[in-house]
């Protein structure tokens, strides 16, 4: 396994003004995520966790530090650099999954490969080999509503899958789902991080999930409080630099 | 190749139809009103448009048609002096007080015109044989629209200015927003109307083919140091008359005004009501931004989704316009659908529900895509 980090922080920190109060989200962060594993960041509500996981992700700037993906400067970039990054490298899977209720899971898969200039036949093949991946082959002619959560959680990864990304980024993925779906879903992640070689980052203040994780990062007002690595047969945690 | 905005307009038909029905009656009540207010002012110098007269001669500065005065002779001698000049026709405008056989007075416009078969007022309007009836005398014309008013029919018998006179015959679309419309023979015009009797109001005048009737208007000019009288093209004497009525009368300012406010709430409406059904997608939107696709490509299916509700709207409108425009005809209503009228209209109704669209993923450009997904 390659050992270098695909994806770190260096000293990010975001604080959120509402009226007269600002309040520190993330206090110079410092993190190193590696390829090929399924990384989740758990810790309560109003920690920042999934603050920090848009900052590394390009979603949200930080106010001051530097991220570092794929060995891009990610913040130094212009907005349209980082919209067409995360176009080519990143997938995405959010809690309410968001999957649009007009097109049928085939269709919804298809979009985003559209907006990389894949189109027709092309497209419409590789979406059905991500339905298929996330055990989906049969009911890809669905639409949203004809779903169960599950699923409909599944047709997001595919959507996320479908780009082949090399960074695949879950903001509480399971949140809205039971605890079987819960554990599918993660398992579903935790098989692509380790048969695609993809880094995959999720934020989750499940603790259910945390057993699935190859390394669980807990947060706490803005900081890292531990970083460990759960499954005794993964290779050891690398130390945590702060 | 998947159209979202296409899937998403057939999918979810039913919150769109309030959008569409919203730019269908925002563009129908816009054209409605402008249709009328056209059409009204169109009456106005119905006189003049459909005469045959390539010069107006009346005196100066008169705004309107209906506000002529009588102008001296001199202004006829002139007008026959210029080579070009092939006739010229009095016209007398009087006013009246006709009064139906149950004893109601209504106030009439009187023309008194030449019933030559060659003559040149109302000649788009009245057949030859419909002249030859002013030849008689007491015989009056009247419009179709005014006859349940005036409770006439022809061969009935009503009292003008306390004179007889016997209606001859009906023409439509003589009407007039001032007034009710009554054509008569200047020689029967003596009679009804003693006030004005041998005056002249204006004198239309007819060109050559061919000649210039911008040069003629400079010609037959008066030089005189106080102006009797001024010569106008049809165009513009026309023209004049219907500005005169739109910014001066204060009809046309109220009507115009409500125009404006037509259009006003078709905006608010149309723009809620499309804003509400791209809000409802506004998280599946931020997802795609998350996914990388640029912000460009999403206002591009915010425009086609605008675009395709904005035809589907206008389609219906024309339904309707066309069935409005149908009934008018039917009760007499004084409207006019220009293709300038139809086509700002629908570009403009059709550039509303765009910016509509456009003003909705507004939030979307403003807030980070990860405050939207929470």
């Amino acid at each position: 396994m390659d050992r270098r980090p695909t994806l770190s922080s260096h000293g990010i920190s975001k604080a959120f003004t509402t009226g007269h109060i600002t309040q520190q989200v993330i206090k110079d962060s410092s993190l190193d995520i590696y390829p090929g594993e399924l990384t989740l960041v758990v810790g309560p509500s109003g920690s920042g966790k999934s603050t920090m996981l848009s900052m590394l992700a390009g979603l949200l700037r930080p106010d001051s530090g530097q991220v570092l993906s794929l060995g891009v400067d990610l913040w130094k970039q212009e907005e349209a650099d980082i919209d067409r990054f995360r176009l080519n490298n990143c997938g995405f899977i959010f809690q309410g999954f968001n999957l649009f209720s007009s097109l049928t899971a085939l269709e919804n898969v298809i979009l985003p490969l559209q907006y990389l200039g894949v189109r027709g036949n092309a497209a419409e093949r590789r979406a059905r080999r991500s339905l298929v991946e996330v055990g989906l082959g049969e009911r890809s002619h669905l639409r949203p509503i004809e779903l169960s959560g599950g699923e409909k959680q599944r047709v997001a990864i595919a959507r996320a899958l479908v780009k082949e990304p090399r960074l695949i980024f879950a903001d509480e993925p399971t949140s809205a789902l039971d605890k079987t779906n819960g554990q599918i879903t993660v398992d579903l992640l935790k098989r692509i991080a380790h048969d695609h070689k993809a880094t995959v980052l999720g934020v989750t203040h499940d603790p259910r999930l945390l057993c699935h994780a190859d390394r669980v990062i807990h947060v706490e007002d803005g900081t890292v409080k531990s970083d460990r690595r759960p499954d005794p047969h993964a290779p050891a945690a690398m130390p945590y630099e702060e | 190749m998947v159209s979202l905005a296409r899937s998403s307009l057939i999918y979810e038909w039913r919150r769109y139809t309030a959008a569409a029905f919203a730019i269908t009656f925002a563009g129908l009540l816009v054209i409605v009103q402008l249709a009328l207010l056209v059409g009204l002012f169109g009456t106005v110098s119905v006189a003049i448009d459909q005469s045959d007269a390539d010069l107006w001669i009346g005196y100066p500065k008169t705004q309107s048609i209906d506000l002529g005065r009588s102008i001296p002779d001199v202004s006829a001698v002139r007008a026959w002096m210029h080579p070009a000049v092939t006739r010229v026709e009095r016209l007398t405008i009087g006013v009246g007080d006709l009064r139906r056989r149950d004893g109601v007075a209504v106030s009439v416009l009187l023309y008194g015109i030449d019933p030559a078969r060659d003559g040149l007022a109302f000649v788009r309007k009245l057949t030859p044989a419909q002249r030859d009836l002013l030849n008689d005398p007491d015989a009056v014309i009247i419009d179709a629209a005014d006859q349940k008013k005036l409770g006439a029919f022809v061969g009935a018998l009503v009292e003008i200015n306390g004179k007889r006179a016997r209606i001859a015959g009906i023409v439509e679309g003589i009407r007039y927003v001032g007034a009710v419309s009554v054509l008569t023979s200047r020689a029967t015009l003596r009679r009804l109307a003693p006030a004005v009797s041998d005056a002249t109001t204006f004198l239309l005048v007819k060109l050559q083919a061919g000649a210039d009737p911008a040069a003629a208007v400079a010609d037959i000019a008066d030089r005189a140091s106080i102006r009797r009288y001024d010569v106008w093209t049809a165009r513009d004497f026309s023209d004049r008359s219907q500005l005169y009525w739109l910014f001066e009368s204060g009809v046309g300012i109220g009507t115009g005004f409500a125009s404006l406010l037509a259009l006003l709430v078709g905006v608010v409406i149309t723009s809620q009501t499309l804003s509400g059904a791209i809000l409802a997608s506004l998280k599946e939107f931020a997802a795609l931004r998350a996914l990388g696709v640029s912000n460009a490509s999403l206002r591009n299916v915010v425009l086609e989704q605008s675009f395709w509700l904005g035809v589907i709207g206008l389609t219906l409108t024309s339904v309707l316009t066309f069935l409005t425009g149908w009934l008018g005809h039917v009760y007499h209503i004084a409207m006019d659908f220009p293709w300038w009228l139809l086509a700002g209209t629908s570009t403009l109704i059709l550039l509303i529900a765009l910016g509509s669209g456009l003003i909705a993923l507004r939030p979307l450009f403003q807030a980070d895509p990860a405050n939207l997904l929470r």
